[in-house]
């Protein structure tokens, strides 16, 4: 009877329950207990008795049992008896309520109904050792050992109660702080990153700039745009409007290199991503980075932001040449429409946007933008059809009367 | 009469779309009044109703399946009206007279055959001018009465010739200027 041990009543992670039924008595050995009217749970891993007027169960590890024999009372009783054979006392167990027993059999007093379906059912969980499967072991043994230390101080009555609650007050804000410790690990961490990651870039940037693989040259932009050593917050500023200009001055400096390279135009949905995940921890709002850019308007800036007249706002670079880029687009529109003569049926192809987009690495809405920059130039022309719209380079410069 | 020979534009798609940019639009619709008083010229169309205009073959290429949408179709009208090569017969311009040249260029021509016929000086009738023996090989021979009349009296507008009812209709003196 010294196998038993206190327990919660509820089960472990893992943990199946198999069988339950009423236990009319728990035997030491041959001898009666006092521990009688309970109920009884059979789990994959532990046997488990529980009265009703107690919150917490006599656990009973099924890794300790060696046999199970079922013994019928005399025919005037109304129940039988399983008896367990166990073997000594597990090194980490929590205290029960027997102190030491001579005795290495327990037995269990069932009705007659539940005695061969408990015992076919406890047999069964003995042989499938369960407990024996690694991961399991582990959690068993570690809720043993943290039951072990809750239940050694634990008393009856209202001091009982109160200390219990105590000691789960401290585990719970001893818990909360070591999470928040791993958090300001992490911060640590990540700033050791961006500088490497700067390191790397500086050394990158000192090397020859004719980059021969795309490879080095597309690791380099991830570098330099992965993160800002000393984000501005607005804590550190004060005023708001303070705050957006260094914030403007942060975004220009931080994105320039990027906006160059997706083509000098940036969409501004974009421009809040990234300046985000450069910053890391430090997140700024939408609303911010649309005040910032929008101070963002004379030429101090690299970067200056402007507004299509369908609303979309952008980035782009204040060397930025409209020109150069119409030409650029009409070039490409020539190619695509098959020259001034058409191509090989005679007839001219368009471009819309969407095809531009993909030709030209840009968002549908820019690659839009675009084309109807051209066609402002009076580089392009446009096409309403049930195709939909699409653009042909200007050919009516060439009308003749 | 042989078959109108369509301009490489008409087989550019974007030509039957009006184009926004004002200065493309201006040599666009140029080239438009250009095609459509070729077109009626040589298919001797001298009026078009805007009613079934769109059902004209100048205004859709279903070649190219595109077509000239009724409102563009009325924003040419007008420039041909502009232009003095249409004429609206009714207020509501439902129907115009078009004018191969306008009442100008008419005009220019009949004074250089004046000239050259020496008729400066003298009196014709509309009938010897539109239907006489000596301009059979001039653009305005078998040209339409009121048409000839707006061209006479342009020239007169200019000093250029003097138009005079004889009684049994118009006759023009053209004068040396």
């Amino acid at each position: 009877m010294d196998r038993w041990y206190w327990t919660a009543s509820t089960y472990l992670p893992g943990e199946i329950a198999k069988y339950s039924c009423n236990c009319k008595r728990l035997y030491d050995g041959d001898n009666k207990t006092g521990y009688e009217d309970g109920h009884l749970t059979v789990t994959s891993i532990r046997l488990l008795w529980k009265h009703s007027s107690n919150n917490k169960s006599l656990g009973l590890s099924l890794s300790i049992v060696v046999l199970v024999e079922e013994e019928s009372g005399g025919f005037m009783s109304s129940g039988g008896k399983i008896v367990l054979h166990l073997t000594s006392t597990p090194a980490e167990q929590p205290s029960g309520p027997f102190g030491t027993s001579p005795h290495s059999h327990i037995k269990l007093g069932l009705k007659h109904s539940d005695l061969s379906t408990c015992t076919v059912q406890l047999r069964a969980a003995v042989s499938d050792k369960v407990w024996e499967s690694g991961s399991f072991r582990n959690m068993v043994l570690s809720d043993v050992s943290s039951s072990n230390n809750r239940n050694k101080p634990a008393r009856a009555g209202i001091l009982g109660i109160e200390r219990a609650i105590e000691a789960k007050q401290q585990a719970t804000s001893q818990s909360i702080s070591v999470a928040f410790e791993d958090l300001k690990q992490l911060m640590t961490q990540a700033k050791a990153m961006v500088k490497l990651s700067h390191s790397i870039a500086a050394r990158l940037k000192d090397q020859d700039t004719e980059a021969s693989a795309d490879e080095t040259t597309q690791f380099r932009s991830c570098l330099l745009s992965l993160g800002i050593d000393d984000p501005v917050t607005r804590e550190a500023v004060g005023s708001t409007s303070q705050y957006h200009k260094k914030l403007a001055e942060e975004i220009s400096q931080t994105l320039e290199t990027s906006v160059r390279e997706v083509g000098g135009v940036m969409l501004l949905s974009e421009v809040y991503c990234r300046i985000n995940r450069a910053r890391g921890l430090h997140l700024v709002s939408p609303e911010d980075v649309a005040n910032a850019c929008s101070i963002m308007t004379s030429s101090r800036f690299p970067l200056n932001l402007y507004s299509f007249e369908s609303g979309v706002q952008v980035l782009q670079l204040t060397t930025l040449d409209t020109k150069t880029l119409v030409s650029e687009t009409r070039e490409l529109l020539e190619r695509e429409c098959g020259g001034r003569d058409g191509g090989p049926d005679g007839k001219w192809k368009g471009v819309s946007a969407g095809e531009l987009g993909r030709m030209a690495g840009l968002p549908l809405m820019l690659a839009k933008e675009r084309l109807l920059l051209c066609e402002k130039n009076g580089a392009a022309l446009r096409d309403e059809s049930s195709e939909g719209l699409q653009f042909f380079p200007n050919y009516f410069d060439q009308l003749s009367t | 009469m042989g078959e109108f020979a369509w301009p490489w534009y008409y087989n550019f798609p974007p030509f039957f779309t009006l184009q926004s940019n004002s200065e493309v639009r201006r040599s666009q619709l140029q080239s438009w009044c250009g095609l459509v008083l070729r077109w009626a010229r040589h298919h001797n169309i001298s009026t078009i109703d805007t009613a079934g205009a769109n059902s004209l073959p100048v205004f859709s290429n279903p070649e190219v399946s595109r077509s000239l949408p009724p409102e563009s179709i009325g924003v040419v009208l007008n420039e041909l009206a502009r232009r003095g090569n249409l004429e609206w017969t009714d207020k509501s311009k439902t129907r115009g007279q078009v004018l191969w040249l306008s009442a100008g260029e008419w005009a220019d021509k009949v004074y250089k055959w004046a000239q050259a016929t020496s008729k400066v000086n003298t009196v014709c009738t509309l009938y010897e001018l539109t239907q006489g023996d000596e301009s059979t090989d001039q653009e305005f021979y078998g040209l339409s009465d009121d048409v000839m009349v707006k061209a006479l009296r342009h020239l007169q507008s200019e000093g250029k010739a003097e138009v005079i009812d004889t009684g049994d209709g118009l006759g023009v003196k053209f004068l040396q200027c």
